[in-house]
Formats: C-alpha cells, sequence, structure tokens
C-alpha cells in the first residue's frame, strides 16, 4: 500500500509497474476488493501472531513432565518424551528394528517407483503392492526363522496406523475390482451380489461395521473360535473401503466406450484377457485422482480403530494425555497427530496429481 | 477345458471353506475350546485400571482381574501366561461374553438379576464386595450425595451405575444431567475438565482413580454408598464344567487365605501341614481335582502363581500398591469381612 | 448375451454362476446355523419383546421429552431423533460453509482465494475424529465454570457446560385456536398469492413462512400472556430454564460441518470451473448482468454437476455423525447400541435394528437426491 505513490511515479522501472499492476488486478481492484485484502491479511498475521509465540518461542521441547514446561508455551516435551511410544507403540525395545526395517523396506520401495526413468517399474510396483506387505507382516509378527513372536496387542502408535492403512489399502483395492467386475458383468448371481455388499457397506457407519465385526461376528462361529483383533478390524474395514473402489473403479469403466469391447471381441479375446490387458489398464488410469482421494479417507478413517480399542497413533496420544504427569499437553497430542497426518495426506494428494498429470502425457 | 478347471476350483474353494467350520462346529464346550486352542481369552478393564488391569511400558499386564485370569489359565492349562488379554470398555463386556469372543469375564461386573437370568451369564462368585459412590472435586463445596440436586454427573455407559442413579436422584426428587463415557478415562477427563460435577462409579474404582490423580488431595470419595456392587468373574451359562472351574478357582483363593496358605508356603505346606483340610487342598489326600477334570495338584500350581486372595488383594489394591484400599467387606468373615469359602470337600 | 454363447462357454456362464451361488448359500447358511447352536447352548432367545421394558436410565440430551420411566423404543426413537437433529444442523451449516467457501475459491481476489486454499487443505486432510476431539477436548474445555459463565446481556451464557439462551413456549392456557386458524389462513393466501404473482415455489415458501412470523409477532404484541419466555439464570451447579446447546453437540456439529464443508468447497469449485468460462462470457455478450449471468446460466449448470456428489457428501455426513461416541453424545450407536444393549443383553436385535435404520435413512437421502436431480436435469427436447 506504502508502493501507491511509487508506482504512479513515471520515472519507476516497467518491471515493477507490471508487479503492481498485477497486485491490483489480484488483490485491489475496487474498494470492496481491497477491504477483503486487508482483512483476510489481518486475520492471516493475528493469527501467526497467536500461534507463534506459543508453538515456537515459547515453547519447551525437552522435559521430563508438564511441570517442566513454561505455562504459556506449548509443551511439546509431552511429544519428545513419548516420542518411542507414539511411534511403535508397546512394541518392545529391542525388536523395534525390525518395524525400522519394514518401514524402510516400504520407503525404499516407494522411492524406486517415484525415480522416473527407473527400468522394471511394473515388476517394482508389483513388489511392493504383494511381496513386501507379506514380508512386513513376517518381520513385524515374528515366531519364526529365530525372530521372536510379537503379538498384535502389542503393536501400536504410527506403526499400527500405517500397518492398517497398508494392508486396508491393498485388501479393498482387489477386493473393489472383483467387486466392480462382479457388478458389471452380465451375469445376474455376481451383480446381485456385489451390489449388496456394496451398498451395504456404503450404507453403514464404519462405527457399526466395526462393532459388528470386532463383538457380534463370534456369534457366527462356532464357540470358542478365536480370531485376532486386528486381523477382524483389517478385513471389515478392507470390506467398508472395497465398497468405495468398487464404485470408483465402475465410474472409470463407465468412462470406457463399447467400441473397446467391440474391437477386443474382434480381436478375438476372451473376458479375462479383455479386460486384463485392455479394460482395467484404462480404469485404473481414469481412476488414479479418485483411488488417491479414497486413500486420503482411508488412512483418516483408520483413526477409528480406536472405538475397538486398538492403540492407533490417534488414541496412544489421547491416552497419553490422560497421564497425570502430562495433564493438560491434549493441544500440544493433537496437533502432533494431526501434523503427522497432514503430512501423508497432503502428501499423497500432491504424489496423485503428478501421477495424473505424467498419466495424462504419456 | 478351462472353465472345467475354474467350476473345481470353485468347488474345491468351497469345501475348503466349509471343512474347518464342519470340523470346529462340534467344539460345544469352553473347556474344549479352551484346551484345542491352548489359551484362555479373558476379558479384563482397558489397560488403565489402576489396581484391576494395566498394561506397562513392557507390555505386561499387571492387576487384579490379570491375576484372576492367570489363575483360571492354571487351573485350566497349567500355565499363567496361557491366557490372551481381551481389554473391553464396559459397553462390550457383555456382548462380547454372549458372542463368545471371550471366554470369561474377570473384568467388574456387577452380579444382578436380570445379567444372571436373562443375559444367560453365571456369576462364579463375588470377589469384591463393592458399591457405588461418587468423587467430586473439593472446590465444588459438597459433602454429602444428598447435596447434588441438579447436578451434571459423569457415569459409565452401559453400567449398572447408569441405573442406579437414575433411582437414587428419583427416589430423592432430585434432578441430574448424566454425561455418558466409555471408559474411566474418558470419565476422569471430564471430571477434571469440570464438564461434570462428580463422577460415578464402584468405590473401589473411585479409590483407584483417585490414587492416580495428579493432585488426589484436590478430591473427595462422598461418603454414601447408593448399591450394593457385588463383583465377580462371569462366564456364559454353556459350560457347566467350566463354570464350576472357574467358581471354585475363585474359592480355593479365598480358602488358601483363610488356612494360612500362601505363595511362599504353599510347595512346603503340601509336605508339613497336618491340617487334613489343607491336605484335601493341596491334593495330599483324596482324588479332588479330578472331579473337575483337573490335576490333582491344581490349588498348589494356582496359588504358586498368583498367591491366595489376600495376597492377590494387597499386591493390587491394599496395603503393598499405591492405592492402599481398606479390604472393608472384602475381608475374611473371620475377620468381620463377607468373604466365606465354601467347603473344599 | 445368453443365445450367442456358444455351448461350452454357456455351460461356464450357468456353472460359475451356480457354483457361487452354491459357495454363498453354504457359507451363509453354516453362519445362520452356527448362529443357532450357539444361541442354543448359550440359552439366549430372540426378539423384539424388550422395547416395551422400561430403561430405567437418563438421556443427557434429548429434543423429546423423556423420563426414567420412557421404554426401550423411547430410547431407540430419541437417539434416531438426536442422530437425525446433528445431521440435518451439519447438513445445512456444511453445506453453507462449503458453497461460501467454494465461492471464494474461485474469487478473483487472490487474498480470499488462498484463505479458502488454506482452509480446504488444512481440514480435508485431517481425520475428523481427531477434529472432533480437538473441538471438544481443547476448544470447548477452554470455557469457564457456570458460576463464571460468559454473560451477555444477562440473557446469553456461554460456560463449560454449554450455550443458553432464552427460550419461549406457549402457554397452554391461552385459547390458541382461533389465532392459529388466522395465522394459518393467512399463510395460505400469501403463499397462493405468491405462487401465482412469482410462478416459483421458493416465493411461495417465503410469503407463507413470513406470514406465520409476522403473524407470531402480531399475536405476541396484542397478547403477551400467550407465550412463556424462558430466560436462562444461574441455579445451583448449573444454569436452569431457556434452551442449551451442549459442548457434545457443539463439538459434534462444528467438527462435521467444518470437515465436510471442505469437501463441499471443493465440490463447488469443480463444479464452477467445470461450467467454463465461455458460458458465462457468452451470458455477459448477451448483455446480462455478472449478477444475473452468474444466477441465470452458471449457477444452474453448476447445480446439475453438484448434485450427486453433494448427496454423497451429506450421507458421509450422516454416517460420520455416529463418531458421537468420542464425546458422548447420545446418538443412536451410543444410546442404543451402547446404552441399551448392554441393559438388555440384546445385541443382535439392537445390533439389526440399528443397522436397518442407517440403510433406510440413507435410502431416504439418497431418493431426495435422485428427486433433486432429476429437477435439475436438462430436459432435451
Amino acid at each position: 500500500m506504502t508502493a501507491v505513490p511509487i508506482s504512479e511515479s513515471p520515472a519507476w522501472p516497467a518491471a515493477s509497474d507490471r508487479a503492481w499492476r498485477r497486485l491490483k488486478a489480484n488483490y485491489f481492484r475496487n474498494a470492496r476488493d481491497g477491504m477483503t485484502t486487508l482483512f483476510v491479511v489481518g486475520l492471516a498475521l493475528y493469527l501467526l501472531y497467536l500461534v507463534i509465540p506459543w508453538a515456537i518461542l515459547n515453547a519447551t521441547w525437552f522435559g521430563a513432565g508438564r511441570a517442566d514446561c513454561q505455562q504459556d508455551g506449548a509443551c511439546w516435551a509431552f511429544i519428545t518424551n513419548r516420542f518411542g511410544q507414539f511411534i511403535f507403540g508397546f512394541y518392545p525395545s529391542g525388536q523395534q528394528w525390525r518395524v525400522e526395517l519394514a518401514g524402510g523396506l516400504f520407503a525404499i520401495g516407494l522411492i524406486a517407483l517415484a525415480i522416473p526413468g527407473l527400468p522394471f517399474k511394473p515388476t517394482i510396483g508389483a513388489f511392493v503392492l504383494f511381496v513386501l506387505p507379506a514380508v512386513a507382516c513376517f518381520l513385524l509378527a515374528g515366531g519364526a526363522l529365530g525372530l521372536a513372536p510379537v503379538g498384535t496387542e502389542q503393536w501400536g502408535g504410527l506403526m499400527l496406523t500405517l500397518t492398517v492403512a497398508t494392508s486396508v489399502f491393498g485388501l479393498s483395492f482387489v477386493l473393489g475390482l472383483i467387486l466392480m467386475l462382479g457388478r458389471s458383468c452380465g451375469m445376474p448371481v455376481f451383480k446381485i451380489l456385489s451390489t449388496l455388499t456394496i451398498e451395504l457397506c456404503r450404507g453403514l457407519p464404519l462405527v457399526m461395521v466395526l462393532f459388528m465385526a470386532i463383538t457380534m461376528l463370534p456369534f457366527f462361529f462356532p464357540s470358542g473360535f478365536d480370531l485376532n483383533k486386528l486381523a477382524l478390524t483389517v478385513f471389515a474395514m478392507a470390506l467398508f473401503q472395497s465398497a468405495f473402489f468398487a464404485e470408483v473403479f465402475r465410474g472409470g469403466l463407465q468412462a470406457i466406450g463399447k467400441g473397446q469391447y467391440e474391437a477386443c471381441t474382434a480381436l478375438g479375446l476372451g473376458y479375462w484377457k479383455t479386460h486384463y490387458l485392455v479394460i482395467l489398464p484404462q480404469v485404473l488410469r481414469n481412476t488414479v485422482p479418485a483411488i488417491i482421494n479414497n486413500s486420503i479417507s482411508l488412512i483418516k478413517d483408520t483413526t477409528l480403530i480406536m472405538v475397538v480399542g486398538l492403540f492407533d497413533l490417534l488414541n496412544i496420544v489421547n491416552a497419553g494425555t490422560a497421564d497425570p504427569n502430562w495433564l493438560g499437553s491434549t493441544l500440544e497430542g493433537y496437533v502432533f497427530v494431526g501434523l503427522v497426518f497432514w503430512i501423508i495426506c497432503f502428501c499423497l494428494s500432491r504424489c496423485g496429481e503428478s501421477l495424473e498429470r505424467s498419466l495424462r502425457t504419456g | 477345458m478351462t472353465e472345467f478347471k475354474k467350476m473345481g476350483l470353485a468347488l474345491l474353494a468351497w469345501a475348503l471353506l466349509i471343512t474347518p467350520g464342519i470340523a470346529l462346529a462340534d467344539q460345544g464346550s469352553t473347556v474344549k475350546a479352551i484346551s484345542a486352542r491352548g489359551e484362555l481369552l479373558c476379558g479384563v478393564t482397558t489397560g488403565k485400571g489402576t489396581g484391576f488391569s494395566t498394561l506397562d511400558d513392557k507390555g505386561v499386564w499387571n492387576g487384579m482381574e490379570v491375576d484372576f485370569c492367570r489363575a483360571i489359565a492354571v487351573a485350566l492349562l497349567g500355565d499363567a501366561s496361557k491366557v490372551k488379554f481381551a481389554p473391553l470398555e464396559f459397553k462390550s463386556v457383555i456382548a462380547s461374553l454372549q458372542s463368545g469372543a471371550i471366554d470369561v469375564a474377570a473384568r467388574q461386573v456387577t452380579w444382578t438379576f436380570t445379567r444372571d437370568s436373562e443375559f444367560n451369564l453365571d456369576w462364579a462368585g463375588i470377589y469384591l464386595y463393592d458399591g457405588q459412590a461418587f468423587i467430586a472435586s473439593k472446590a465444588i463445596g459438597v459433602d454429602s450425595a444428598l447435596d447434588l440436586n441438579g447436578a451434571t454427573v459423569c457415569v459409565t455407559s452401559g453400567s449398572t451405575n447408569e441405573l442406579n442413579i437414575s433411582d437414587y436422584f428419583r427416589s430423592h426428587e432430585m434432578k441430574f444431567v448424566p454425561i455418558v463415557g466409555d471408559s474411566i478415562e474418558q470419565n476422569a477427563a471430564n471430571l477434571e475438565a469440570g464438564r461434570c460435577d462428580v463422577y460415578t462409579n464402584d468405590l473401589s474404582t473411585l479409590v483407584s482413580l483417585k490414587s492416580t490423580m495428579a493432585k488426589p488431595d484436590n478430591w473427595v470419595i462422598l461418603p454414601e454408598v447408593i448399591s450394593k456392587e457385588p463383583l465377580g468373574p462371569v462366564v456364559r451359562q454353556e459350560d457347566p464344567q467350566f463354570s464350576d472351574i472357574v467358581r471354585w478357582t475363585l474359592n480355593v483363593l479365598i480358602a488358601a487365605e483363610e488356612l494360612g496358605v500362601n505363595k511362599e508356603s504353599v510347595i512346603q505346606m503340601v509336605e508339613t501341614s497336618n491340617n487334613p483340610e489343607v491336605q484335601r487342598l493341596l491334593g495330599k489326600s483324596g482324588e479332588m481335582g479330578a472331579k473337575l477334570g483337573l490335576a490333582n495338584d491344581w490349588v498348589v500350581k494356582v496359588i504358586s502363581a498368583v498367591g491366595n486372595y489376600g495376597e492377590i488383594f494387597d499386591r493390587n489394591l491394599g496395603k503393598d500398591s499405591l492405592i492402599k484400599m481398606p479390604r472393608g467387606a472384602s475381608a475374611l468373615w473371620t475377620n468381620g469381612g463377607l468373604l466365606y469359602p465354601l467347603p473344599y470337600r | 448375451m445368453r443365445s450367442v454363447l456358444p455351448p461350452r462357454r454357456r455351460f461356464a456362464w450357468w456353472g460359475s454362476q451356480v457354483a457361487t451361488l452354491a459357495v454363498v448359500t453354504a457359507l451363509v447358511g453354516l453362519s445362520i446355523s452356527n448362529l443357532v447352536q450357539n444361541l442354543d447352548t448359550r440359552n439366549l432367545k430372540l426378539g423384539f419383546d424388550f422395547l416395551n421394558q422400561q430403561a430405567g436410565f437418563e438421556i443427557g440430551f434429548s429434543i423429546l421429552p423423556f423420563s426414567a420411566k420412557s421404554t426401550f423404543w423411547d430410547v431407540f426413537v430419541i437417539g434416531l431423533a438426536n442422530t437425525l437433529l446433528v445431521t440435518v444442523i451439519g447438513v445445512a451449516a456444511a453445506t453453507i460453509l462449503g458453497v461460501s467457501v467454494g465461492l471464494a475459491r474461485v474469487s478473483a481476489n487472490r487474498a480470499l482465494s488462498n484463505a479458502a486454499l488454506i482452509y480446504v487443505e488444512v481440514f480435508r486432510n485431517l481425520p475428523l475424529l481427531m477434529q472432533i476431539l480437538l473441538w471438544y477436548n481443547v476448544v470447548l474445555r477452554a470455557l469457564p465454570a457456570p458460576r463464571q459463565a460468559y454473560d451477555f446481556w444477562d440473557a446469553l451464557f456461554l460456560s463449560n457446560r454449554g450455550l443458553y439462551f432464552p427460550w419461549f413456549s406457549f402457554n397452554p392456557v391461552f385459547s390458541w385456536s382461533p389465532w392459529i386458524a388466522a395465522i394459518l389462513l393467512l399463510a395460505c393466501l400469501l403463499a397462493i398469492t405468491g405462487y401465482v404473482t412469482s410462478k416459483s415455489a421458493l416465493a411461495a415458501t417465503v410469503s407463507g413462512l413470513g406470514a406465520i412470523v409476522i403473524g407470531g409477532f402480531v399475536l405476541a404484541a396484542i397478547h403477551p400472556e400467550a407465550i412463556d419466555v424462558s430466560i436462562p439464570r444461574l441455579d445451583g451447579f448449573d444454569f436452569s430454564e431457556g434452551f442449551v446447546v451442549r459442548p457434545e453437540l457443539a463439538a459434534l456439529v462444528v467438527a462435521l460441518s467444518v470437515y465436510n464443508g471442505a469437501f463441499i468447497a471443493e465440490l463447488v469449485r469443480g463444479a464452477i470451473e467445470a461450467v467454463g468460462r465461455g458460458q458465462k462470457e457468452a451470458a455477459l455478450a448477451l448483455g446480462l448482468s455478472r449478477r444475473l449471468a452468474f444466477k441465470l446460466v452458471v449457477f444452474p449448470q453448476c447445480l446439475r454437476i453438484l448434485v450427486p456428489p453433494l448427496i454423497n457428501q451429506h450421507l458421509n455426513l450422516l454416517k460420520a455423525s455416529s463418531l458421537a461416541i468420542a464425546v458422548g453424545y447420545p446418538d443412536l450407536v451410543n444410546v442404543f447400541v451402547g446404552t441399551a444393549l448392554n441393559q438388555t443383553g440384546r445385541a443382535l436385535e439392537i445390533v439389526s435394528l440399528t443397522m436397518a435404520t442407517y440403510l433406510a435413512i440413507g435410502m431416504v437421502i439418497s431418493a431426495i437426491g435422485a428427486r433433486v436431480n432429476a429437477s435439475t436435469r436438462i430436459v432435451e427436447r
């Protein structure tokens, strides 16, 4: 705003004149526009004024209890002190390298996938999608090849959140494809069964589905049948999410013209070859943005496993805030959880956008 | 040919899915199922019930409920580590028990007529004679539950507490607003934040909660105890043998205290004791264990693993714990309490 | 399709379906036989007779009358009403918020559009459950106790027990019927006139409702005794009288609308961008004002794109309202699957009734969406 007289000066260079014009066109077209800009900027500055001293300037980063923290600043000591528990849950401390190794394998796989121009990408992709989860499960659960078994009730924190998210994603992706094919093939039995499953899962709250799976399912099994709680949760969530994937894929399928099928029939391709070679690649390409959106909501939905008493990242932090030693650190806890989820979800959505662009041009 | 193969595969899958189902379908009884599984599924309070059931930093379970689960595991399977603890919020205890997700709930569940009759559950006995009380901040200046007209009350979802408090306020022509929470932590957080004026639960839970609060002296437990809450391990009304095993496990723990058999002395007493009652209890005389389908020295194993009732109480709730709860009505009848072991003969 | 298949493929076509049907039937049959056997050995019986039993507990918040003498059926109805209350307020608030932010997102003012972008990116990427807990455990916990409540004009009070405001009730002693008849008659007349003059259902509704409101005020001015006004006042532990919005409801509604609002904003932006600049420019070239161009050309087309995903978003909000259990708001899942299930021990009946209810509401919302969708569709001539 102090720039006003400068811009009127004819001696001012043209480049900054253009900048001012752009500023004016984007922020100060007329009086009302200017007021809006000032209001928004003022609000933003006020929020920063509230947040920065609390979060950074007056914050305490290390300590053994709430008593060690400054009154008017954030008590990040709560996070740093319990960081190990928030990441690994109750996983035995001597065995945590197994979690790190599994996480590292996934990270390497994903980085390899992200490097443009690397050969054998489909092989790497299949490896990450199908082989790594099995390896990771074995690493985490142990019980053979000299690895001590670690019961799933000791899993928790971010590690549990990511384990649940990846396994639910893998399962529901495949299940979603099956349901979609079932719903769109011409066979009444498959069509009715798939439609029923999809609509049932889409119409119920996830809380109810989880309650049903954990508490009610044993009714339908022979008496005394021991079902692993984590596995049940993962299967229930996968079934739930697969309905959403199926609908996404169906949308992608509908965008494909009839001509493709006719061409395949003309080439003499059967049902499976037609789908595997021609239809599904197009469906997947068409639905990348929707798949990413679904995956983001899937990750956020993993917090609901709190309802069945599993200690995911949100629940373990929430439980930590009840510790008398750290009373009053609720906000810090939620900010930490929020930040972790936000970074994951935001990165995923950006990855999705770049993937979408590369697919469009490629 | 491929179509025939596909059909063959479908039929094979069908057979694979059905066979284990049929094979397991006749495992009706709880004891058989536990033996086949090699593990007892025991429902306990979600890991934050100090003194009752807590999960420590090393992933080890502690508490009175936990010890009781271990005692049953020793009796049945001979090994205190063969228990899988299912931490449950109160509202999923009964459904989990009915549906078969757990074998026994050692979690504090009040023995009531409706639950016993209509829900078809069986209580194996009473391990704590409790009653419902209130905890409040000293700051609100209330000395008696009768001053609580118009108060907001935190209470556990689905519990007997929820019914008792409704009766209590109605009978005293008072009003209240319930704030229902699932867990002790949720209710305690609501209480500490001032969302409710008082929190009502069983006295033992409140005493345990108070001991873990940041400033225990700022809180007061009101003198009124408004209900009877007999707490005990509960099983499905399905397998009489299993109910008997749970019932007599609890009973021998109490009997051992009465007879002075404890964790330290039990092995020695098998040989040295001349008391016929002790000899029967420890399997020295008679074939008592076989009558329940257990080993004859099962009581020796149980007591060596967890100690007698008094030791369990003292370690978790009583004088050797942080909570320091008095025995109260849960003392032996010989000490003026209500614990009265049934004759083991 | 069937008739053109060669015999072998026809066999596969039928064979695979029959085999699948057999597997599914067998699995369902096995589950049911397990269930029957389990119920039998555990001496449990099925039936909905428990719905007539007295519930015997209190519910913290209800828009319908409830006492400890009410039955479990009343508990179900109250839970449902509380769920619908959250859903209706949440849907309205999320739509208003989402549309405003969506419009801000496409504004020519960069400051405004960037602020809207930040809002969308922040709230869309945080788990809803965390947001509910944040509002409840942090924001609303910061409010003072009732005795230190914020006081606005001695009529509005804000404390950690809720927001209290004056409420009115109709005095039952007063003879209402002639007045109601007169006001309703007036409302009908105005609505009909409104419809005849402007041919718009919206105008008719507005004038009809306006007549009722104005009629109410006139009545209150002439006969103040007809309406009882209750103003909240501090009474012991809490405020009494008036109307109170509890923190549980507030946290749930705020979190649901802020979260869903972010998604709706993106839908609105997508819809406006999908309509395309050409449409707007053409309308302006025809001499329409900016306002009219938006109202007559851009907006109706947006609506057509917007309605199906918007309905979907609202369905999500309905389902997400079951997260009420995290803060103890007595919604259907909380009071029925939580409390009532434990007091009756009828897990199977209660869970199936609740699931059926959610499916039924979902179907009703979908049907309404289909009607709206049909009415905004282009009529091809």
